[in-house]
């Protein structure tokens, strides 16, 4: 008995812990503070939301609407409220206070209508081509000495009016001129020749980043009319867990050259999640003037279209309107209730559905021309047939190679045994897997940057710590670069040579038995 | 699926190995410093690797190197595979 009261007792706490709550204590008597404590994909955080729209935040939670952070809960509750009509805000609010309340026609049919907007899929405010996007390789450019920098370089950028209908603007990422080994933004102006370099976090907060540049737009969450930037989103596949990447999304962009106002002075930055519909979602953008959410629309071939929106999207999974009954009574949110109970693994399921989609999209054949019946049956025929090595080859390599991950957590498992148990005799084995990892990731297109530390000597520093780049000091002599390529082109035949020759050494060796 | 279920049986006869020896100390952390120290010199200039070996080549060529060495084990191992699957009938 005293067993299962001790259960009981651990089994609420890890509800309570894991779970949005309501706090009892309210500092102030028209907002309900609202504290999550961060479980699955909800990120811990509080916010508050106004008493008068508790109603809406009981509404929100009925309909069964994802959430990825306390704030976002809340702000969608806020903004729906503001939605509604004055006669429907005037009938939820007669509800603030009540154990809950009789949902009317005109309250649910307005809650559908803003809930498509707020969630759904087809808000957006403006819509710009992919065809132009840049797809820049982090990867191929990571460098190992990785000093990470929040910098912003502020520079005017233009002197005259520039908009993204004129579209004067390009946008790169280059070399950064202020720390070696790292990337910057620039844009420049064609119409003036104007130059903007950026430093910027994100272009160095992941190794093994993909980054897509969106056209020049128009910023609409500032407060500055018609600012103008570029979108970057970075794609962060060494952060993945669970089937979730990590998107990484900024704005970059000079209010001064529509606003006439001081020069860059806006950075936005956050963490989101991609979608089931090839969009990416931010979470809260956090800068001087609010709080936003942004939706990108996205595919990495440029067939679809990046879009923004102003309205937060917060839905992860449903971008289907929810209604709810009429005449249904709804439990309005009181404080120490629990609000908001999110799934752990609602993104995993979404991430393998996308892949199951994908993969039967590869093996659907659509249509047989105009060949006639007797061509589609032998057409059919022909692919069965060229089908049955496929398959066989597939079962063979089934058998052999093992899926995805299976070695990974394998050898995690292992190494973690023999750590467990072997303690310090592990240690040179890990370093030597590091290295190993750190040499396999290594390519042609990695700069070579030779970095000293400083070295002191009885608190007096006699060599001071810096780096040189073999890579750019190669490339800026033509005569050493010509050098360089052919001594590379050597040691790569040289390669080749002795491991055909050992080739056939084996293969003498194997047929002599 | 036979190699998976390979390397999971040499998982599970690693675990019981393990299980009858006792814990060895931790290394200590004084040295792990020094030692890092020294490591994380190499590590940060191993990009110059790069400048002086084709590592696209030896990326590709090393794995085969391998195999080829040991291809008597390789073949051997495979064909035992192949031996236990009765449907395919190899000799």
């Amino acid at each position: 008995m005293r067993k299962n009261k001790k259960l009981i007792a651990i089994l609420l706490t890890v509800l309570l812990l894991f779970n949005v709550t309501v706090s009892p204590a309210s500092a102030n008597p028209v907002a309900l503070p609202l504290v999550a404590t961060g479980a699955g994909i909800l990120v811990a955080g509080s916010a508050y939301v106004a008493q008068e729209a508790t109603p809406v935040l009981s509404m929100i939670v009925a309909s069964g609407v994802e959430f990825v952070s306390v704030q976002s809960m809340a702000l969608a509750t806020m903004l729906a409220y503001s939605m509604f009509t004055v006669d429907a805000q005037n009938e939820i609010q007669q509800y603030a206070n009540a154990e809950s309340y009789i949902l009317s026609e005109k309250v649910a049919s307005e809650f559908k209508a803003i809930f498509a907007k707020l969630f759904g899929s087809g808000a957006s405010y403006y819509t710009f081509s992919g065809t132009d996007l840049l797809v820049y390789d982090y990867f191929a450019q990571r460098v190992f000495s990785n000093t990470l920098t929040s910098t912003i370089y502020n520079t005017t950028l233009a002197e005259g009016s520039v908009n993204a209908i004129n579209s004067s603007l390009s946008v790169s990422i280059v070399s950064s001129p202020f720390t070696d080994g790292e990337k910057a933004v620039k844009i420049i102006n064609s119409v003036t020749g104007a130059e903007l370099i950026v430093k910027s976090t994100l272009l160095n907060s992941c190794e093994y980043s993909t980054f897509k540049i969106s056209e020049p737009v128009i910023n609409p969450s500032a407060n500055v009319a018609n600012a103008v930037g570029f979108w970057i989103l970075s794609e962060c596949s060494e952060q993945c867990s669970d089937c979730i990447r990590t998107y990484n999304s900024e704005y970059i962009g000079d209010p001064h050259n529509s606003a006439g106002l001081a020069s860059v002075g806006f950075q936005f930055m956050n963490t989101g999640y991609k979608l089931l519909d090839n969009r990416y979602i931010t979470q809260f953008i956090v800068s001087a003037n609010g709080l936003y959410n942004y939706v990108f629309n996205g595919a990495l071939d440029g067939s679809t279209t990046w879009s923004t929106t102003v309205t937060p999207t917060q839905s992860i999974c449903s971008t289907v309107p929810a209604s709810l009954a009429v005449d249904t009574a709804i439990p309005v949110v009181a404080a120490g209730d629990i609000v908001y109970v999110p799934t752990a693994d609602i993104c995993a399921n979404a991430d393998s559905i996308t892949r199951e989609a994908v993969t039967t999209g590869e093996f659907t054949r659509t249509g047989t021309g105009d060949t006639g019946i007797i061509s589609g049956v032998l057409g059919t025929i022909v692919d069965l047939l060229k089908a049955i090595p496929e398959a066989i080859g597939a079962v063979l390599s089934k058998l052999f190679i093992p899926s995805d991950g299976f070695l990974e957590e394998l050898m995690y498992k292992l190494m973690s045994t023999m750590e467990n148990r072997f303690g310090l005799l592990t240690y040179p084995l890990s370093l030597l897997i590091e290295f190993f990892t750190e040499l396999m990731s290594i390519d042609s297109n990695t700069p070579a940057v030779f970095v000293w530390g400083s070295w002191d000597y009885e608190g007096t520093e006699l060599i001071k710590s810096g780096s040189f780049n073999l890579t750019e000091f190669i490339e800026s002599n033509t005569m050493l670069k010509y050098l360089h390529e052919l001594y590379m082109l050597c040691i790569n035949f040289a390669v080749v040579v002795a491991f055909l020759r050992l080739c056939e050494r084996k293969f003498r060796g194997v047929m002599n038995n | 699926m036979i190699i998976e279920a390979l390397l999971s049986l040499v998982n599970v006869i690693v675990n019981i190995m393990f299980t009858l020896l006792d814990v060895l100390p931790d290394f200590p952390a004084e040295l792990v410093q020094m030692v890092d120290q020294y490591f994380s010199l190499i590590f940060d200039n191993l990009g110059l690797a790069g400048f002086f070996l084709p590592m696209t080549a030896i990326k590709i060529v090393v794995p085969l190197a391998i195999l080829v060495l040991n291809w008597e084990h390789v073949y051997s191992m495979i064909m035992w595979i192949l031996r236990k699957i009765p449907v395919i009938n190899v000799k």
